[in-house]
């Protein structure tokens, strides 16, 4: 213990000796055009800012450096999933402009297929959500949007980095009386040969990483058309794709190669008449896995309506309804499956009085066969003082079993039940002028929780375990001068499973949740430069369910720097692991040491 | 634990009176593991964590890890299978694609055959030659391209020769001067001469065929898992002269793959999910011999003649490391001990 304590504080030291990226906003979160975030009362909901020196970077980047979650990721650029308040891959989801995007058959996003290039707008959900936000949200979800600017600007940018990385990305906007619009389009590649020390051969030897390539593609369109002042319709175009050759394990002879791409488009129609508005969706979504050749398809049709009363000064009232229709084309299934989705859902806002507000969230969702029980939720927020704020929520959680879970074969279990979940927790927020503290508490217990096991030659999920997650979330922001802000965050969370598929799984931290995370980062910036870095520590984490196996906790830090010669020109550097530590995220996947990405970009000036 | 303790003491003894009389046979090597029972925990697929864990019968010693411990470096990834001939012992690396030979005594590596492999599973060696069943690639519609017994020179561990089998060919077995091997993809055995490597003769059975037994009369039998769910499993003894089917048990369930014989009592045990059955050669319905009510699920199964007990091992459903549980041939169970992660079969010494 005094180990760990002192390891914290020198890495404290160390961190407020470097600087830092990622600004986070500690602000009370509203995500435009989501309305839904206005009933997540006592819910915490943080915005992440990609800014130029993420720009190359991917979404499990800047969660990982950032944000109070594990990414669980299997080697440089590979396989990135979340562990967010001490829960699993599939207890998440990417929202994209308001609609989950899990990869229906895994029930799981790849955080490192989303480019932070197409995107500005990047918010972090945590704790259950699932009566405002559906199946899967039980340990949080992060929130993807490009939102509408008054400005028209075009940038070019270069990259140039470590491993081979280089590309280029073009951004542009037009900002008209009715028009506005906004394009991104990104391509990358890296022939990714990072050096690593080969723990798992004889003599420890140098070598060089020989399978890890990959070239990315990325496009995002957004149009808004303003009909009148009541009304606005806009469209949105996400296109992203990723070919990249499976880091294998060390010691393995495995030489896969992977092709995701994700087609993402969508209508919204949006009326405001001041007392009341509604929002009409109708999207396409479809994914694409090609493994070694073997071609999976999901596509996802979506709509959704929702419809919201504001009473008067003092209460609010929502409701909606949304219906998908999920497919899979995929050869280990028996046959092409087509699946109805519907989800009701009310949420009421009120404040009692001008200090209080409450909200209250109903929500039922209908899949054939797999019913998850009505999923309410109660928030509320008191301004105790013009510097205390005290939150709270408590809720339900669940999630429908995945296609695969499902309809692989073999194993695939149409018996298996949805995971339910209850969750309270509760937080202050602190606010001093240029210092904002929050703290969160947090409680849950998931059961139902399915597990993959063995079976004669084949696996086959089951509902069998049953968790118990408590933790403590802290996270400051500081803006110490107009030119310096410091964020500094701390996570503890315990994961116990208290029923599993054997004893000697019970009382033990689930696998790949640290217990101890720090986070921390510092930016200066003058009117034209700035730097930065970040620093963070994660404790050891298990990589098996009783607790024999675990990573080493692993310290690093990043630094950046950028330059603007005139409005025209900048420039950008970034150093990742600067300490150059040798570091694995899941077993087996070597990261890499220190690297460089340099970045140059030209902007078009049209205001 | 007072009757295990009893159980245990009860199988020193015998052990250590059946040793004072059976000492022909290969010399074995000299070394901490020479004697014992050495457990195959294949690890988790990726992981990079297999490995070989020893079971001590005098002192109830559990040693894990050794090949790490001793040469440094990890074993590899997905430890399927481990044969001894000689000092050695052979263990079959699938998804690192090689073969690690050591001194099973020492755990000192003393080589590694990689030649020629893809998907290895299984290994047998006939003087200064092994075999090695090798499931070849996949393509993108996950068939096979070419299933394969690679034939390995010892002298300098290369791939002299290639057989080609049927789809999946999984355990092979010497038996009467022939080389039958399970071809596990299909409803096929097929046997070839130990010299020409010719094909001598194919026995079409159930599907998907698995370890191979030979029962006290010297009956060749093998296991077969049936079509997936369709409870078609069967045990089945081939007629080693002609590759005509003796006779054919059907199981009326779906076992994993794996048999051993006890020869004392002409039994060949075998099991599903939490269940093992044993069956008698000369008799005609397998039985119910235990219920494990508190594993997960077995994973592999093995009969020691020496402390004439059954071993059975758990793998946690790959959650953490493994456990071993020994019975006594009525299914009583006597104690338990450590494994790796994923234990899947057991080796016993000579």
């Amino acid at each position: 213990m005094r180990r760990l304590v002192s390891t914290v504080l020198l890495s404290l030291c160390a961190m407020a000796a470097v600087a830092q990226t990622d600004t986070l906003v500690l602000d009370d979160v509203t995500i435009l055009g989501q309305k839904w975030t206005s009933y997540a009362t006592g819910i915490k909901v943080t915005r992440l800012d990609p800014d130029s020196a993420t720009a190359s970077q991917s979404l499990a980047d800047l969660l990982q450096s950032s944000a109070l979650a594990y990414l669980k990721t299997y080697g440089n650029g590979q396989l990135s999933t979340l562990n967010i308040r001490g829960t699993g891959a599939s207890q998440n989801s990417i929202f994209w402009n308001g609609i989950n995007s899990n990869i229906t058959s895994l029930g799981l996003s790849d955080f490192s297929l989303t480019p932070m290039a197409l995107v500005d707008d990047v918010s972090l959900q945590y704790g259950a959500g699932s009566s405002l936000l559906g199946s899967d949200v039980i340990g949080g979800s992060v929130h993807l949007a490009v939102t509408p600017r008054q400005t028209s600007e075009l940038a070019l940018a270069l990259t140039q980095g470590s491993f081979g990385l280089w590309g280029g990305r073009a951004k542009a906007r037009y900002y008209g009386r009715k028009w506005s619009a906004a394009t991104r389009v990104l391509y990358q590649t890296s022939e990714n040969d990072f050096p690593y020390q080969n723990i798992a051969a004889v003599g420890n030897p140098n070598e060089k990483m020989d399978h890890a390539a990959f070239e990315q593609w990325g496009l995002s369109q957004d149009v808004w058309y303003e009909i009148n002042t009541r009304h606005q319709i806009s469209a949105h175009l996400w296109y992203q794709s990723m070919d990249r050759q499976i880091q294998p394990g060390l010691n393995t002879s495995q030489r896969d190669n992977q092709d995701d791409q994700t087609m993402r488009a969508l209508i919204q129609w949006s009326a405001d008449y001041g007392d009341h508005n509604g929002t009409l969706k109708v999207a396409q979504l479809q994914d694409r896995i090609d493994f070694n050749g073997d071609v999976s398809v999901m596509p996802r049709t979506y709509l959704s309506y929702e419809y919201e009363y504001v009473g008067s000064d003092n209460w609010s009232l929502r409701g909606g309804v949304n219906w998908q229709v999920l497919s899979a084309d995929i050869d280990a299934y028996e046959t092409d499956i087509s699946e109805n989705r519907q989800d009701l859902f009310v949420s009421l806002g009120w404040y009692p009085m001008p200090k209080l507000n409450l909200s209250a969230n109903l929500r039922q969702s209908l899949v054939e066969g797999f019913d998850p029980s009505l999923t309410p939720s109660l928030g509320w927020r008191y301004l105790a003082s013009s510097w205390l704020t005290w939150t709270g929520n408590l809720s339900r959680s669940y999630r429908v079993p995945t296609l695969n879970d499902r309809y692989w074969r073999p194993g695939g279990n149409l018996d298996l039940r949805p995971e339910s979940g209850y969750h309270a927790e509760t937080g202050v927020e602190i606010t001093r002028s240029k210092l904002k503290h929050q703290l969160s508490i947090y409680y849950g217990d998931v059961s139902e929780w399915i597990v993959w096991l063995p079976q004669e030659g084949y696996w086959a999920p089951e509902n069998i375990d049953e968790v118990e997650i408590f933790g403590v979330e802290y996270e400051s922001a500081w803006k110490v001068t107009k030119q310096l802000k410091v964020n500094a965050s701390y996570a503890y969370n315990r994961s116990i499973r208290t029923a599993g598929a054997t004893d000697s799984f019970e009382g033990k931290q689930l696998p790949y949740v640290p217990i101890h995370q720090i986070k921390s980062s510092l930016t200066y910036q003058q009117h034209w430069w700035s730097i930065g870095g970040d620093g963070q520590w994660t404790s050891q984490r298990f990589t098996n369910a009783d607790n024999s196996g675990s990573l080493d906790p692993f310290f690093m830090v990043g630094l950046h720097a950028s330059a603007q010669a005139g409005s025209a020109w900048s420039f950008s550097i970034r150093a990742n692991n600067l300490t150059n530590q040798d570091y694995q995220l899941v077993l087996n996947r070597p990261m890499p040491g220190r690297n460089y990405q340099i970045t140059i970009q030209h902007n078009f000036d049209f205001n | 634990m007072k009757r295990h303790l009893y159980f245990y003491l009860l199988s020193i003894v015998s052990l250590v009176f059946s040793s004072c009389g059976d000492d022909e046979g290969p010399t074995s090597p000299a070394g901490e593991y020479a004697s014992g029972v050495f457990v195959v925990n294949e690890g988790n697929f990726g992981g990079g964590n297999a490995s070989i864990s020893h079971f001590d019968l005098e002192n109830g010693t559990v040693s894990k890890g050794m090949f790490s411990s001793v040469n440094g470096g990890a074993l590899g990834d997905v430890a399927q299978s481990m044969s001894l001939s000689g000092e050695e012992a052979y263990i079959i690396l699938n998804n690192s694609t090689k073969v690690e030979i050591v001194n099973y005594g020492t755990f000192e590596s003393t080589g590694t055959i990689t030649d020629g492999l893809a998907n290895p599973r299984y290994l047998a060696v006939d003087g200064d030659r092994a075999f090695i069943s090798n499931w070849g690639n996949f393509d993108e519609n996950f068939q096979l391209d070419q299933s394969f017994i690679g034939v390995v020179d010892l002298a300098d561990n290369s791939l002299s020769t290639k057989i080609n089998t049927n789809d999946g060919v999984e355990h092979i077995f010497i038996f009467e001067g022939k080389l039958f091997v399970a071809n596990s993809f299909t409803n096929t055995v097929q046997a070839f001469d130990m010299d020409s490597y010719e094909l001598l003769g194919t026995t079409e059975l159930a599907q998907s065929p698995g370890q191979f037994a030979v029962d006290a009369d010297e009956n060749l039998w093998v296991i077969s898992q049936g079509n997936f769910a369709g409870n078609d499993g069967a045990l089945t003894c081939i007629n080693t002269t002609n590759f005509s089917i003796e006779r054919r048990v059907n199981l009326g369930l779906n076992p994993a793959n794996k048999l051993v014989p006890n020869d004392a009592s002409n039994l060949l045990y075998f099991y599903q999910g939490n269940t093992i059955y044993q069956f008698s050669s000369r008799g005609t319905d397998p039985s119910i011999l235990a219920e494990m009510t508190d594993f997960v699920g077995i994973y592999g199964i093995g009969y020691h003649e020496d402390d004439e007990l059954i071993y059975v091992s758990d793998a946690v459903g790959f959650g953490g490391e493994g456990k071993v549980v020994r019975l006594t041939v009525d299914g009583v169970e006597v104690d338990e001990f450590g494994a790796g992660i994923g234990p899947n079969s057991f080796v016993f010494t000579p």
